[in-house]
């Protein structure tokens, strides 16, 4: 069934409308500091007509991207050696879950001992998103019906025809998925080591800086633009990847 | 001349399929395997087309020759229409016009799920027969055809092969006798030594 956009809008006024009654309850029996949507929206005006936010946005979008970007080459890149030497395959596999399975409040303090404190949430983005590439992208190449490249070899089809005409049509819903997850991954974790490393001129820094100085609508409206970035990302990446598919 | 000298194939852990067999088969000829199941019919085919290495013996003459297969299955581009996918390896108004000698006229756009069985079998014979070959191999190419529509695919076969080499497999012999193919029998002991068509 496909969702009409006014179900969607619905839904969302709905949850505004909770957290506004949620908010005036806490405030008023709790005596917590919990914004309202409106005062969470005037906070986001107030940071929104700064030429400084709209950089600081622009500078962890890029910082974040550059990960985010590298990640996809490298995972993509290791994924196809993968499929085609297995001794590959088993010597990257150990390093893969290791990947996986650290946290990433521990690697960014880690790396503070090699790598800038700019550099660090670019290196973040980079290792949380290289494992989701990378699985992906090998689970599509092993699904590429070897059938219709043996049929297109039978034809003299050159290597490139194949790639192209079958091997990457094959290999296009895993590699979407991988990069809508992926760049979730690497927004979130990219400011969430912006936050712990402290970078300059980041939303993560930001937000370190609203929380200690006690303006907590700054907090929401800062975590608001982080999430809605999140989504459009997400959006625009599978967008940019469906278009690309006509 | 395609040959196949003393070929000896096995896939691996197991026995033989083909034990020093050859045969000739000149430019042009029209020739049918045939044989129990099991026997190699289909492991023959593989081996003319180069998609298996013999472990003794040689395959000569296929260098620089183009091949044009129709295959067990129809290995069609599921993404892909008719008639793209009858294009994929030649130009779009041969593959039209194949497919509408073939009776596939109405379902030119459709993808392949859309159409019945026997549609795309004949959607993978219209790709082998618009593809420009020198030899054409058909794999069981009309299993599963009414024999309307069969008749009307031998026509086609027929006519386009009138001066190729074709090499095919098909469970029946009518077929065979039909588009006037030299039956070889595998597992007999014809094909082994110097066997000629």
């Amino acid at each position: 069934m496909v969702r009409k956009w006014w179900h969607t809008a619905a839904a969302i006024l709905f949850w505004v409308l909770v957290w506004h009654l949620g908010a005036m309850a806490v405030n008023r029996t709790l005596l917590l500091p919990v914004p309202t949507p409106a005062d969470t929206a005037a906070a986001l005006i107030r940071l929104g007509s700064t030429r400084d936010f709209w950089l600081t946005v622009c500078a962890s979008l890029l910082r974040i991207g550059t990960g985010f970007l590298l990640a996809v080459a490298a995972g993509t890149a290791g994924a196809a050696l993968a499929v085609r030497w297995r001794l590959w395959e088993i010597a990257a596999e150990p390093l893969l879950r290791l990947i996986r399975a650290v946290p990433v409040a521990s690697v960014t303090i880690l790396v503070f001992l090699w790598v800038s404190r700019e550099h660090i949430p670019t290196f973040i983005a980079f290792l949380t998103v290289l494992p989701v590439i990378w699985s992906n992208v090998e689970s599509g190449l092993r699904q590429t019906d070897r059938s219709l490249v043996e049929m297109a070899q039978v034809f003299g089809m050159r290597r490139r025809e194949i790639l192209h005409k079958i091997t990457l049509p094959s290999l296009r819903p895993y590699f979407t998925a991988a990069v809508a997850t992926g760049l979730g991954f690497a927004w979130k974790s990219g400011v969430a080591a912006e936050i712990i490393c402290r970078a300059d001129s980041s939303l993560g820094n930001l937000l370190w800086g609203s929380k200690n100085a006690v303006d907590y609508d700054e907090v929401f409206a800062l975590t608001l633009v982080i999430v809605v970035w999140s989504v459009a990302l997400e959006t625009l990446a599978r967008r940019f990847i469906k278009g690309g598919r006509r | 001349m395609i040959r196949f000298e003393n070929v000896t194939f096995a896939y691996r852990g197991k026995p033989p399929v083909l034990e020093s067999w050859s045969l000739a088969i000149p430019d042009g000829a029209r020739l049918s395997l045939f044989g129990a199941s099991g026997i190699g019919k289909t492991t023959a085919l593989r081996l003319l087309m180069g998609l298996e290495r013999p472990r003794h013996g040689r395959v000569t003459g296929t260098e620089g020759l183009r091949f044009s297969a129709v295959f067990q299955e129809n290995r069609l581009l599921s993404e892909r229409t008719v008639l793209e996918n009858a294009a994929l390896f030649s130009d779009t108004e041969t593959a039209c016009r194949v497919l509408n000698r073939l009776g596939l006229a109405d379902v030119l756009d459709s993808l392949p799920h859309q159409i019945s069985g026997g549609q795309r079998r004949r959607a993978a014979l219209g790709r082998a027969l618009a593809h420009p070959f020198d030899v054409l191999v058909l794999d069981e190419a009309l299993t599963g055809l009414d024999g309307e529509s069969a008749e009307r695919c031998l026509t086609a076969i027929d006519e386009i092969t009138a001066d190729k080499t074709l090499v095919l497999v098909s469970h029946d012999k009518s077929h065979a006798e039909r588009l006037r193919a030299v039956a070889v029998e595998l597992g007999s002991p014809a094909p082994h030594g110097e066997g000629s068509v």
